[in-house]
């Protein structure tokens, strides 16, 4: 039997029509009511029943239509929307709470589970203690340990330069080196010494006695310097450079120490890794008669912000670790962890006052998730089935039956 | 009021006298060089397109601005391709849908470029508003049609009037799967950017509101036909009612405060 009578099928259509004009008025009345409340809105009790109802209709639409069913693009929308509905609906926190409740009658195949909440996490420390919106009160613990490593972010920045002093008087006669073409971008103001030296101000007014040369600092620009040097390359930009032990890290604060890890290379093929700073740090970068200075460039805003995170799973044995940033969450053991904040506390310490920082990550259960995302993935391969690849098939199915 | 003194704004303002010229010779019914200027104001646009892609070095849909030059870009081969596969002729019309839209990035919107913000450095900004810009072009074509389904006499002809009803259903059974994608773009990116699938925001809300408008028209098509067909044609500007609201009222006015008005 391919349809069901008549009048039912109407009463099914209008009843559908009814669920759409109700869902398009809350979403309405819920946009104004800010994203907050209007999920409220949309999980009371009335509104589960009418999620119900709405996955009853598209069975019963199903049931009571032939077509719904023949068509292969009809069956996949309107598969595709239950699929959505019953996966939101077990991701919801009401979800959740039945998960728990099957938890406890069948523990071998569902699993109580946090629905979301927050963790903060210092560096350097590990646990695995979930806390509430307000990042106050411990909601529940995960059954493993994330650790933060390290914390970072990453700026937007104008371009920097880096400028090389040659420390001998300035020979105009002198052939000067070249900035080598093959290697990196070139500086618009061209190669070559400019005079006078831009970053020593006991230079203003005096005659030039050094030779300088500047590039642009940007990963990869390169310079080529007279004997006994060969060249600098730019390596890396650093935007708040600190040494602690044995790591050199690029730290959250403001940026308050930046710095340039440049690759030195000398006529003889040796050469290494060294860092450049602005003018007047106490470190200055010398080398065999040639002085480095690296003046940052503006910044303008924060570009991404980053959470070196080792997950520790004693029961399964596993270690793994991941960093993650916005739009990159780590997915681990039935949640996603999301780059949420970050912050600082000063604590004084026998050694004095030391700042120590914090990342907040965003922890939601998956649960449902993949089942939405498979809903959706029917949802719009029927849709397109249904409206465009049908017609397209059509077409060429006419073309060629009229060919022949 | 927001005038332009830079080569993006002369950009704009060329594609805009070509589109206004345009509209002038259609309506003229100069069909021939109302078309070749219609083509040069989408070169040009799409020169305005790209050279503000270069000018911030990303995608450039992230502001009000960026959103409108591109509409303004992709109503031509929106054209071509209704009139040529769809059957669906409209020039004048189409040409005024262009000169409605880019109008808003020459005159109203601002075009001091932005930072990307961290949320939306992500493979999935470019393809969930592109597909949001064509859909929108043409559920603005399927209500013209249906504007001129309702405007029609009914001392018209019959077949003529059937004629809209039925250009409007091909351009919305064209526009809806682009709408599905760009709202089910959006809500996977949501998860990965925000930790949520749907967050009950309004700009979400208001996207899915202008869906369900369309659900609504398919529907009651299906369960009348051309019965009421006026009440077809209506549905469809509905449709197209909340998608302007989605678009912009809720982007500008300080009424909803969602997650979305970075975009403003
Ligand atoms: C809730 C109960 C629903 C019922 C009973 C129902 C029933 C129907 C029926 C009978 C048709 C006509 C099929 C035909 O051409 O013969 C149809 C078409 C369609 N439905 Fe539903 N539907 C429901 C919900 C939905 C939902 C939630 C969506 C959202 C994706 C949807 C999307 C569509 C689309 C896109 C069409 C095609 C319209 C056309 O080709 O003109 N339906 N539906």
């Amino acid at each position: 039997m391919a349809n069901r009578p008549q009048r039912i099928r109407r009463w099914i259509l209008w009843l559908t029509l009814v669920w759409l004009v109700i869902l398009l008025v809350l979403s309405i009345v819920g946009s104004v009511r800010g994203s907050r409340r209007a999920g409220e809105l949309f999980n009371t009790p009335v509104l589960v029943a009418y999620w119900l109802a709405f996955v009853a209709l598209l069975i019963a639409g199903l049931w009571a239509f032939g077509r719904l069913r023949r068509r292969p693009g009809l069956l996949l929308i309107h598969l595709g929307c239950a699929v959505v509905l019953l996966g939101s609906m077990w991701s919801s926190d009401r979800g959740h709470a039945l998960q728990a409740r099957l938890a406890r009658l069948a523990p071998r195949f569902f699993q109580e589970k946090i629905p979301r909440g927050y963790m903060g996490i210092f560096e350097d420390q590990q646990h695995d203690q979930v806390l509430d919106e307000q990042a106050d009160e411990e909601i529940g613990r995960l059954p493993f340990t994330l650790r933060l490593e390290d914390f970072w972010m990453d700026y937007h920045r104008g371009p920097g330069t880096l400028y090389v002093r040659r420390g001998e008087p300035a020979d105009p006669n002198a052939a000067g080196p070249n900035e080598s073409g093959d290697v990196g971008p070139v500086d618009p103001n061209g190669p070559g010494p400019v005079d006078p030296n831009p970053f020593d101000a006991s230079n203003a007014g005096r005659e030039p006695t050094y030779t300088t040369w500047q590039i642009p600092a940007r990963v990869g620009a390169a310079l080529a310097l007279p004997a006994p040097l060969s060249r600098v390359r730019v390596l890396r930009e650093i935007h708040n450079l600190q040494v602690g032990g044995e790591r050199v890290t690029d730290r959250p604060q403001d940026p308050s120490n930046p710095a340039l890890e440049v690759a030195v290379e000398m006529a003889d093929g040796t050469g290494g890794a060294a860092y450049v700073f602005p003018p007047g740090t106490p470190h200055p970068l010398r080398t065999d008669g040639f002085e480095f200075v690296y003046e940052p460039g503006a910044i303008s805003g924060i570009k991404d912000y980053f959470s070196d995170l080792v997950v520790l799973d004693y029961a399964r044995q596993v270690q793994r670790r991941q960093v993650i940033e916005v739009n990159h969450p780590l997915h681990y053991g039935g949640y996603h962890f999301y780059q949420s904040d970050f912050g600082s506390h000063r604590i004084d310490t026998p050694r004095g006052p030391q700042t120590y920082w914090y990342s907040l990550l965003q922890v939601v259960s998956d649960s449902g998730v993949s089942v939405v995302f498979l809903g959706y993935g029917l949802l719009c391969l029927g849709v397109f089935w249904h409206c465009w690849f049908r017609h397209i098939a059509a077409f060429f199915h006419q073309r060629r039956a009229n060919a022949d | 009021m927001q005038i332009k003194a830079n080569p993006q704004g002369y950009l704009i303002y060329a594609a805009l006298a070509a589109y206004a010229l345009a509209f002038l010779l259609l309506i003229c019914r100069r069909r021939t060089p109302g078309r070749w200027l219609y083509a040069l104001g989408f070169v040009l646009s799409v020169a305005a397109f790209g050279y503000r892609w270069h000018h911030v070095r990303h995608v450039p849909l992230q502001n009000m601005f960026e959103v409108f030059v591109c509409l303004g870009m992709v109503c031509w081969p929106l054209s071509e391709f209704c009139r040529r596969i769809l059957d669906v002729e409209a020039d004048a019309t189409d040409t005024l849908i262009a000169l409605a839209v880019l109008v808003p990035a020459g005159f109203v919107f601002t075009d001091e470029p932005q930072h990307l913000p961290p949320a939306l450095q992500s493979w999935l900004f470019a393809p969930h508003v592109a597909v949001y810009m064509l859909a929108y072009i043409v559920m603005a074509k399927a209500s013209v049609q249906a504007a001129a389904h309702l405007g029609c006499r009914l001392a018209e002809s019959e077949s003529r009037r059937a004629g809209y009803e039925s250009a409007t259903y091909r351009l919305i059974c064209l526009g809806f799967p682009l709408l599905t994608l760009g709202l089910i773009l959006g809500s996977y990116w949501g998860k990965r950017a925000w930790g949520d699938f749907w967050n009950w925001d309004s700009k979400e809300l208001w996207s899915l509101a202008s869906w369900l408008v369309y659900l609504g028209y398919f529907h009651f098509r299906h369960l009348y036909g051309r019965k009421y067909a006026r009440i077809n044609s209506v549905l469809a500007l509905a449709g197209l009612a909340a998608i302007v609201i989605t678009l912009s009222w809720v982007n500008l006015s300080r009424l909803f405060e969602g997650m979305h008005n970075y975009a403003a």
